[in-house]
């Protein structure tokens, strides 16, 4: 964040096409399985976007009403190159893998739900209906990755919707997808340039702001959020310093001050005193 | 004296439906009790307690500021009272944020995990040390009326740095806590995200904060029958007002800068919040003060200090909740657990407050206390609360409050029992009746799945085979409160097994009896073994052809499930016909299955 960017083209990312995506959802199915999140809560709080606690993926549509098209696509953690939930989250229980993937510390999470509201993609859960909520969301099978398999989804799509490759290789693919048919998508790789860029990567021919995308791209949303906020956060030793020390030689001179007036009052007393005896 | 007792009555009652309502939170969690959800993570406590409560507990350090930092002398007197209000201020704050966190018993994960990196982390570790220092520095007020003065002493001598310290880390976190919500720029309404906010939060909340002071101070004087010091409260106003219009300025060149004044003006509701909440913070306070009406009159000060404190909640609720609905697409309202919870840990500052200034020189040399308290004891106190029941109150202080604090106990127990205390509220959904009856196959229509897709039903089937009029309450489940009924994916779950559809005695009959073994046996030579007969393709090519190939092994026999069978086998062919046929859509789901939800037909 403060220091020099990571080397980010070999790392585990993600690309889902929505033009291919049938909405099978057999990659939330392979995510259950894998990750064993458990049972579908049926909830008065779910988002209307199917991700919950115990579902880490979701297939929603997308409805593009200009051209009267809609598409599936498949809704998961981005896994941002430089995550707001992992500066956010004050335990660090949010970490950042040199290999690609954000993970979730359980052991670490106290529940404050911070890394709900850092989310520019508004992708971490809570899980409301137990009374010992931990947050969850998709952390890229990071087990199976050290394995040397690729994440569960990825594997289970029978379309080839989405697949798993490095940032690199998947950012070449993509954009050679556009360059082939510039009919077809539009042209964007969602997940390039967004808050800093993700891993996981989107090419469509509807837009994708409904999965939390700026609708355009410019400088403000290109940078990413932590990358923003760090001169306001490593301000705070300086700050700190500042004020104390202004507090101590205000308080210091002031009190000087006084000193010298009270002296040089009681000087001016006596003399008085002094005059009026002579 | 009437007022304080009844003032005290209503605390003792508000901080009883609280306690009930905070172990309900710690029992059942925070989903069973709150309003939060996905969409809207933080609420009425981190935000309306924390951030707010904060905020109206600047005055400590401002006073202890000029005080001892700036050495005005003249705001001695009010230290005291600044600093008791710091600590019940901080003190709410934490214990609030101790119920918000889902994993309360982790909070001192905060004290051992660090990261550097998070506002969050910045807020909680000062936070942590200032409620420390003015722990420290209300102590004394406590210990110099026990045996352990001269501790009291001791403590005061070396008070100085750590008071200052106490300033600094205000400064830090008071910014902070504005921080806190540049983490989200995308969510947070554009009225009230701005990279200023730190700089806002600071001045607003010190602003508020030392007329939080003067709003304290005068209704201290007002119950207790004092005759307010008006000269220096109007001193502390008028700093207070100073803040706020330093606010005002900030506020106003940030909103010129940004160019929002058409987003105020637009008509959208958030504009006109601003600029409710602008009036209440800003223009109220400032007018009356700068006035010079202040001085004059305790009840105009106290209008204008009250309305900087509802100014100064409602702006920490307006950034921290209500800047969230639109972007979020959900609306937040707090839950009677959550305000009541809110409610009673105010409640408990302020019976705290009154127990401090009564017997412990806060604001004047105790005792302060009431007239009325203490001196209904007569010799027959055993029954005394049972004779004064008919002048309608307990004369006893003790008797009256415990009186009250059962009642009310029991009051809350009664009043959340139904939703509260069993567990996370379900959504209730009565049994729907059928939209329709279909007379030709005589079964119902119902929308089984709650997905407004009706279906056909064979009722007099579902009864028959899950066991007759026993089984009613397999899916009807009686109605009870907070139930809902069973939908259909609730038993037919199992959407993705292959089904074996083989029939073997339908196709012996078919194919002519016993005669038929090796018309599809036909390896004689080795056990009648499904791998070597025949393929269902290979006579019904015409019917299976298309779905089944021969080198596709895997669905011998076996009729396909129906996700493979839709998504492997058909669309495929929907998406090459859609171009072929008149049907522009034929490759969606949708266009035969009606609006399906996705997350429920798995």
């Amino acid at each position: 964040m403060s220091g020099g960017h990571t080397d980010t083209s070999k790392q585990a990312a993600i690309l889902t096409d929505t033009t291919k995506c049938v909405g099978c959802q057999k990659c939330v199915k392979a995510c259950v399985e894998t990750n064993k999140t458990g049972d579908p809560v049926p909830y008065i709080r779910a988002h209307p976007d199917g991700l919950s606690g115990t579902r880490w993926t979701s297939v929603l549509r997308v409805r593009d009403e200009e051209q009267g098209i809609s598409r599936f696509v498949r809704k998961q953690c981005l896994h941002c190159v430089e995550a707001s939930c992992v500066s956010a989250c004050l335990v660090g229980a949010m970490q950042k893998q040199d290999n690609g993937p954000v993970i979730y510390d359980a052991d670490r999470c106290i529940g404050c739900r911070y890394c709900m509201v850092a989310c520019p993609y508004k992708i971490p859960r809570s899980q409301w209906d137990t009374w010992m909520p931990f947050i969850n969301k998709c952390i890229m099978c990071y087990e199976r990755l050290e394995e040397g398999k690729p994440p569960a989804c990825t594997a289970a799509c029978p379309y080839g919707a989405t697949i798993f490759g490095t940032r690199e290789e998947l950012l070449a693919e993509a954009k050679h997808r556009i360059a082939k048919e510039p009919d077809l998508y539009i042209d964007r790789v969602w997940g390039e340039h967004e808050f800093g860029g993700t891993n996981v990567f989107y090419v469509s021919d509807v837009s994708l702001e409904d999965l939390g995308f700026p609708k355009e791209l410019n400088e403000a949303n290109t940078i990413s959020i932590p990358e923003k906020n760090w001169p306001i956060v490593s301000a705070t030793p300086f700050v700190f310093t500042f004020v104390y020390s202004g507090l101590l030689l205000s308080s210091f001179v002031i009190s000087r001050r006084m000193k010298l007036q009270k002296e040089r009052e009681e000087a001016a007393k006596s003399s008085h005193f002094e005059d009026e005896i002579i | 004296m009437k007022r304080l007792t009844r003032i005290k009555g209503v605390l003792w009652a508000l901080a009883m439906f609280g306690l009930v309502a905070i172990v309900a939170r710690l029992i059942n969690g925070l989903g069973a009790t709150t309003n939060l959800s996905d969409a809207l993570p933080w609420g009425l406590w981190k935000v309306g307690n924390m951030v707010a409560g904060v905020a109206l507990g600047t005055c400590g350090f401002a006073i202890a500021a000029a005080v001892y930092a700036f050495k005005l002398e003249r705001y001695q007197k009010l230290a005291r009272p600044a600093v008791l209000i710091a600590f019940l201020g901080y003190g709410s704050s934490c214990f609030s944020l101790f119920l918000d966190i889902g994993l309360p018993w982790r909070i001192w994960h905060a004290i051992v995990y660090w990261n550097i990196h998070s506002f969050l982390f910045e807020v909680a570790w000062c936070v942590m040390l200032y409620f420390s220092i003015t722990l420290y520095e209300t102590a004394p007020v406590i210990l110099e009326r026990t045996k352990f003065h001269k501790l009291a002493h001791t403590m005061h001598r070396v008070a100085f740095p750590i008071i200052l310290l106490g300033i600094s880390l205000s400064t830090l976190h008071h910014t902070s806590l504005g921080s806190l919500f540049l983490v989200s720029p995308t969510r947070v309404h554009e009225i009230w995200m701005t990279m200023l906010i730190p700089v806002l939060f600071i001045t607003s909340a010190v602003g508020a904060g030392l007329l939080t002071l003067v709003l304290i101070t005068l209704m201290y004087n007002y119950l207790y029958d004092k005759k307010p010091d008006l000269d220096v409260l109007g001193s502390v106003a008028k700093a207070g007002a100073i803040l706020l219009s330093i606010y005002a300025i900030i506020k106003g060149y940030d909103i010129v800068n940004r160019d929002i004044i058409p987003v105020i003006l637009s008509g959208q509701w958030e504009g006109i919040l601003f600029i409710f909440e602008s009036i209440l913070l800003v223009f109220i306070p400032v007018g009356i003060i700068f006035s010079g009406l202040a001085k004059k009159s305790a009840n105009l000060m106290a209008i204008a200090a009250g309305s900087a404190v509802i100014g100064v909640v409602l702006n920490r609720l307006d950034v921290g909740i209500l800047s969230y609905f639109r972007t979020a697409g959900a609306v937040y309202y707090p839950s009677l657990p959550e305000i009541f919870t809110t409610l009673g840990i105010y409640s408990a500052a302020g019976l705290f407050f009154f127990f401090m200034v009564e017997n412990f020189e806060v604001f004047d040399k105790p005792p302060v206390r009431p007239k009325d308290a203490g001196e209904a004891q007569s010799p027959d106190s055993t029954f005394g609360p049972i004779r004064s029941f008919g002048d309608g109150v307990l004369r006893n202080p003790i008797h009256r409050y415990s009186a009250i604090a059962v009642v009310s106990l029991v009051l809350a127990v009664g009043l959340f029992s139904s939703s509260l205390l069993k567990g996370a509220p379900m959504l209730s959904e009565k049994v729907a009746p059928p939209t329709a009856l279909d007379n030709e196959r005589m079964v119902l229509v119902i929308n089984g799945n709650k997905n407004d897709v009706s279906v056909a039903f064979r009722h007099d089937m579902h009864k028959a085979m899950l066991g007759g009029t026993q089984s009613c309450i397999r899916c009807h489940h009686l109605d009870m409160p907070d139930d809902k009924n069973t939908a259909c994916w609730k038993c037919h779950t199992n959407m993705e097994q292959k089904t074996d559809i083989f029939k073997h005695a339908f196709h012996q009959e078919k194919l002519g009896g016993n005669d038929s073994c090796v018309k599809c046996h036909t390896d004689t030579s080795r056990p009648r073994w499904r791998d070597n007969t025949k393929k269902c393709y290979e006579c019904h090519e015409e019917n299976m052809g298309m779905l089944f190939t021969a080198d596709d092994k895997s669905y011998d026999y076996m009729a396909p499930s129906y996700v493979d069978a839709m998504h492997k086998k058909c669309v495929g062919c929907h998406i090459e016909m859609q171009n072929t046929v008149d049907r522009p859509a034929l490759d969606e789901c949708y266009t035969c299955h009606g609006d399906v939800k996705l997350q429920t037909v798995r």
